[in-house]
């Protein structure tokens, strides 16, 4: 994909040496589905509950889970805006189909506007806060059902998504487990297919759609297939920025999409404590979130 | 090796922190290989507890005088075991062990040197290191045990071969890396690594790695036995459970050392010489550097 301006794939980047790894998609699904199987079973709780945008990421992530834990233990929920453009419903309920699992719709607009947000001059701003607001109304609508079915909450992010910070913090961030959170975007999209997820699905293309129109790739000023091969090698391969460069990315565009990582490192982690006792949550009290037997 | 040995390699999923749980689980796989003519079940690392404890570690932790310990021991009473677990030394450090049990008690238990403490790892953090890479002396013959890390420290291999190891009981915990072509690429490296001591040195190497889930890492299995040419004389799955039981034949020990007796004119003199230059941080003599 192209973002305009600017070349998505620069001509002296060979694109078989910058790029993610392909994955083994059956074996990465049967990794992925096991894992999943276990973090249930630790958790004691009946199924897990999913967020269906009718985008690839939730789409992947539902079809794991119900490999890994029967589709009946699966809850997906529709949860649309009103800049949800209609085909994202129709891709929702074709992976609901696909997959056997049962799909509710909560329209979201309702909380939206009983939020009244207030006015801002910059309508980018508060293009973004809405966009925010939208997400953490999810996640918080998310948690009440996994409450009332005795489930988790699966997370749908990618590991672009999760280094870049193109998430909401508290919002699309918030599930109890990333089953997708080690798989570059375009690793995603390319198990998706391998795992017959629908081509009416899989083809979308990336979009949060916190507003009309929206794309990831706009946002960021960059698209995935490149940004998935300057983090691979600056986060897999330990390649220096200048050693990225050298392989033929231009180096404003290596530096731009660093500086996201960079910049959203809080993101990535829990709540600072200040320490000042012996043992402290985050700094020296270290337990397994599976903490069996005596404390 | 005085004689040929049925060794039962168990890639299991014990559960985090449940050491009465995981005992239950080892007691009743040694009845069955006992019923079954096997002469050594082998176990992975921590087989006894689970691999991600952190802070759990000093709950988990046994020694002779705790009330499980005889437990552990009765594993040995009809067959021997290879068991990892969590041992509590008698100045109260705590260490990742393994032991080797025979006839109801411990002939030997070795303390993990190398402690992965980098990247995803940091048991460093909750295990106090050991100081010695020794051999013992098993009713068939001569053997160590070495722990996961330590097999990506050559110096453990050779230190045990060169002490008259005819079997290294390699035991693991490892996170799979790399899905890729029906396995993980991680895995098959360890077979790399595990296939060249086998080869190198003329000994059996059975491998008993684990599986299951634990705080974000999926491990990765590929237990398998090597036999003293390197060959792949059996492999278990990279997700899955198995048992895999191989026959460690005393006469393909002899036959591989008499085609390869490099060892046998091993110079230790010169590399103790070598690593006490090392150690003195003394590096190599490369002459003056070009100008």
């Amino acid at each position: 994909m192209t973002v305009a301006g600017r070349p998505a794939t620069p001509p002296t980047a060979p694109a078989a040496v910058l790029a993610p790894p392909p994955l083994d998609p059956d074996f990465t699904v049967r990794a992925l589905a096991l894992a999943l199987s276990q973090v249930l079973d630790d958790s004691k709780r009946s199924g897990f509950v999913v967020g269906l945008s009718g985008g690839i990421d939730s789409a992947l992530a539902a079809s794991i889970a119900a490999r890994a834990v029967g589709p009946h233990a699966v809850r997906a929920f529709f949860l649309p805006a009103p800049t949800t453009p209609a085909e994202s419903g129709v891709a929702a309920a074709s992976v609901a189909d696909h997959l056997g699992i049962g799909l509710v719709t909560l329209p979201v607009a309702p909380l939206v506007a009983a939020a009244s947000l207030p006015p801002d001059n910059d309508e980018r701003a508060l293009r973004s806060r809405r966009g925010n607001l939208l997400a953490r109304l999810r996640m918080a609508l998310l948690y009440d059902r996994a409450a009332a079915h005795d489930a988790l909450v699966l997370g749908t992010g990618n590991k672009s998504e999760i280094v870049l910070g193109y998430t909401t913090l508290w919002g699309d961030m918030a599930a109890d487990c990333w089953p997708l959170g080690d798989l570059y975007k375009s690793q995603v999209s390319a198990i998706a297919r391998a795992s017959g997820i629908p081509a009416a699905v899989s083809d979308r293309a990336p979009s949060a759609e916190l507003w009309e129109g929206q794309t990831d790739e706009d946002d960021m000023g960059f698209s995935y297939s490149l940004a998935d091969r300057v983090l691979y090698y600056f986060i897999d391969e330990r390649y220096h920025p200048d050693e990225i460069a050298a392989t033929g990315v231009p180096r404003p565009l290596v530096d731009r999409i660093l500086e996201r990582v960079r910049t959203h490192a809080f993101k990535r982690r829990l709540p600072q404590v200040p320490k000042l006792s012996a043992r402290t949550v985050g700094h020296d009290f270290h337990h397994p979130r599976a903490w069996r037997g005596p404390a | 090796m005085r004689r040929s040995i049925h060794v039962r390699v168990v890639q299991h999923r014990p559960l985090l922190g449940d050491i009465e749980a995981n005992l239950a689980d080892h007691r009743a796989r040694t009845l069955a290989a006992a019923a079954d003519g096997v002469d050594v079940v082998h176990f992975t690392e921590l087989s006894l507890t689970g691999y991600a404890l952190g802070d759990l570690a000093d709950q988990v932790a046994i020694d002779p005088a705790h009330p499980l310990w005889p437990e552990v021991c009765a594993l040995s009473e009809e067959i021997d075991v290879v068991v990892g677990f969590v041992e509590r030394g008698q100045d109260g450090w705590l260490h990742n062990a393994a032991g080797y049990f025979h006839a109801g008690r411990a002939v030997h238990v070795h303390r993990k040197v190398y402690l992965p403490t980098y990247g995803a790892f940091d048991e460093g953090r909750f295990f106090s290191p050991g100081n010695r890479f020794d051999v013992f002396e098993a009713p068939w013959g001569r053997a160590a045990l070495v722990i996961c890390e330590e097999l990506w420290h050559p110096s453990a291999a050779h230190a045990a071969t060169m002490q008259g190891a005819e079997v290294l009981f390699a035991t693991a915990n490892a996170p799979g890396r790399g899905p890729l072509d029906g396995g993980w690429a991680s895995h098959r490296a360890w077979r790399e690594i595990l296939a060249t001591y086998a080869r190198l040195y003329a000994v059996w190497v059975p491998f008993a790695s684990r599986v299951g889930y634990e705080e974000g890492f999926v491990f990765g299995g590929a237990s398998a036995v090597f036999a003293p040419d390197g060959s792949l004389a059996g492999g278990a799955d990279f997700l899955e459970p198995a048992e895999l039981t191989v026959l460690l034949d005393q006469a393909a020990l002899r036959r591989a050392r008499v085609r390869n007796p490099a060892h046998a004119i091993e110079r230790h003199e010169v590399l103790i010489a070598a690593l006490e230059r090392a150690r003195a941080g003394a590096g190599p003599d490369l002459g003056p550097l070009p100008r």
